[in-house]
């Protein structure tokens, strides 16, 4: 089959628009799987019964282990090397998970020295 | 005596030396220049030092390229479109659609971007070019190294090598080319927008996103389904949990197989007598239209999604909507931090970086849907 239009106008714009038409399509499926996931209650319910947070008016929270205080410790030196003062810290509290997920996908993304 | 002068001249005749003519020595430097690049410079040396070495070897007279034989193969696998597919395999094995799944609103970003690509299509056919080498050169300002080569395979195997060579060229360059647009497409006070952590994504919806999106676009566009399907195919050995190995072989040997295949054989398409010539010029310039116009739209729509939003998306962003994986992501990140050094856009980035992708999947597709690939 030959070309369906040879204005390079009309082709721009009808690929704009299905460019934007799939992809916004494909936004509304992310939302559906996100609302048919059927493991967002488990994940959920143990959330529920946990306890509440730690109060925020400490400048630090005191963990026990002696691990936690060197990564306090290293969190408080990298704050103090972008230019703010300890005391800038309202607290510091590990959250579930996706701090340390995350710090290992901007890890990932960082060593990787190929562009595709 | 005459024996040894008729077995030297003979000699002689055989050697490529009979047959070098000065296009293949400007080619032979180009290579050269190319391998300073990537090995002097570090610009994308696992890319560009396989590329610079293939050129150099197609500009090697009676290399007998044309025979049976290894490369053959490889040449084989760029004209028909093997290679691109397999690389999209180890690329979305080492992809993390988390944050555009935490956040699917920066899939209009990867949308945006886009507008590269009929920017450079509008320029090539003004030049004069066919309609089907605009849509392959125009592909080139969506800065996808993989799907530059399959369209440019299918629409125009005669510009091949100008075409991979100034995708790949400028994706090296994204450093340098996109931080002074991204700063005149934006505001300081938008540039220092610290964004929200992104929401955790659970296990299902990392696996069945890959899936779906693969049967959604496939129906949609079918000529694009080797791209897709791999892209997807890949992420999902990578997010499945009980495919380590698969993953593991697609992001790392065999992916650094097909990178040399793809790579070298791509040089091999840079001999004299296709690429020493005016079009290449222009395909160049053209190149560089593409990307300069996909960054300033991405950054653009992302100044618009910012006052849209009441000032939660930082507009450099935007411009990791062309794909260029994972370095448009990384400017976005290192140019945020210039204005705020406690802002961390990474993640964020990777969001429009990855949706880039596809829609210059989904631009190739349609391109192809409209205009149709040309006959071989």
């Amino acid at each position: 089959m030959g070309a369906v239009t040879t204005n390079p106008w009309l082709i721009a714009i009808i690929n704009m628009t299905i460019v934007f038409g799939v992809l916004i399509a494909l936004g509304v499926l992310m939302s559906l799987i996100q609302v048919v996931d059927p493991t967002k209650k488990k994940a959920d319910a143990p959330k529920v019964a946990a306890p509440a947070p730690a109060p925020a008016a400490a400048p630090v929270a005191a963990p026990a282990a002696s691990s936690n205080d060197e990564i306090i410790a290293a969190i408080a030196a990298a704050v103090a090397a972008l230019g703010c003062s300890a005391d800038d810290i309202a607290y510091v509290r590990r959250l579930p998970n996706t701090g340390w997920t995350n710090a290992a996908r901007v890890e990932a993304n960082s060593v990787r020295k190929e562009c595709f | 005596m005459e024996a040894f002068i008729v077995a030297l001249a003979s000699v002689w005749a055989d050697s490529g030396f009979s047959a070098l003519t000065g296009g293949h020595v400007i080619m032979i430097i180009v290579g050269l220049i190319l391998l300073y690049m990537a090995i002097g410079k570090g610009f994308e040396p696992l890319l560009l030092s396989p590329i610079a070495f293939g050129c150099i070897l197609a500009n090697i007279p009676k290399n007998g390229f044309d025979a049976p034989g290894v490369m053959s193969v490889i040449a084989y696998g760029i004209h028909h479109e093997v290679f691109p597919p397999l690389i999209f395999l180890g690329v979305g094995a080492m992809t993390d659609f988390g944050p555009l799944l935490a956040n699917p609103k920066t899939l209009l970003l990867g949308a945006a971007a886009q507008g590269g690509v009929f920017v450079a299509l509008l320029g090539a056919m003004l030049l004069g070019f066919s309609v089907q080498e605009a849509a392959a050169i125009g592909i080139i300002g969506g800065a996808d190294g993989p799907t530059s080569i399959y369209l440019a395979a299918k629409m125009a195997p005669q510009l091949l090598g100008a075409i991979a060579v100034a995708a790949y060229s400028y994706m090296s360059l994204v450093p340098l080319i996109q931080p002074p647009i991204m700063k005149l497409c934006t505001s300081e006070a938008d540039r220092k927008i610290v964004m929200k952590q992104l929401r955790p994504v659970s296990r299902f919806e990392k696996i069945a996103f890959p899936i779906m999106c693969t049967i959604v676009i496939s129906l949609l566009l079918p000529s694009v389904t080797a791209l897709i399907g791999m892209l997807m195919l890949g992420n999902l050995f990578k997010e499945a949990g009980c495919l380590d190995r698969l993953s593991d072989t697609s992001q790392n040997a065999l992916m650094n197989i097909v990178t040399i295949m793809l790579a070298t054989g791509t040089g091999c398409t840079m001999s004299a007598e296709s690429f020493l010539n005016y079009q290449t010029i222009l395909i160049i310039c053209l190149g560089l239209v593409a990307f300069i116009a996909g960054t300033a739209m991405g950054a653009m729509f992302g100044t618009l999604m910012c006052k849209l939003d009441g000032g939660q998306t930082n507009p450099l962003i935007g411009s990791a909507g062309v794909s260029a994986v994972p370095m448009a992501a990384r400017v976005s990140q290192k140019v945020g931090q210039q204005c705020n050094p406690a802002n961390f856009l990474l993640m964020h980035a990777m969001g429009p970086n990855v949706a880039g992708v596809i829609g210059t999947a989904v631009a190739a597709g349609t391109m192809l849907a409209m205009i149709g690939p040309v006959a071989k």
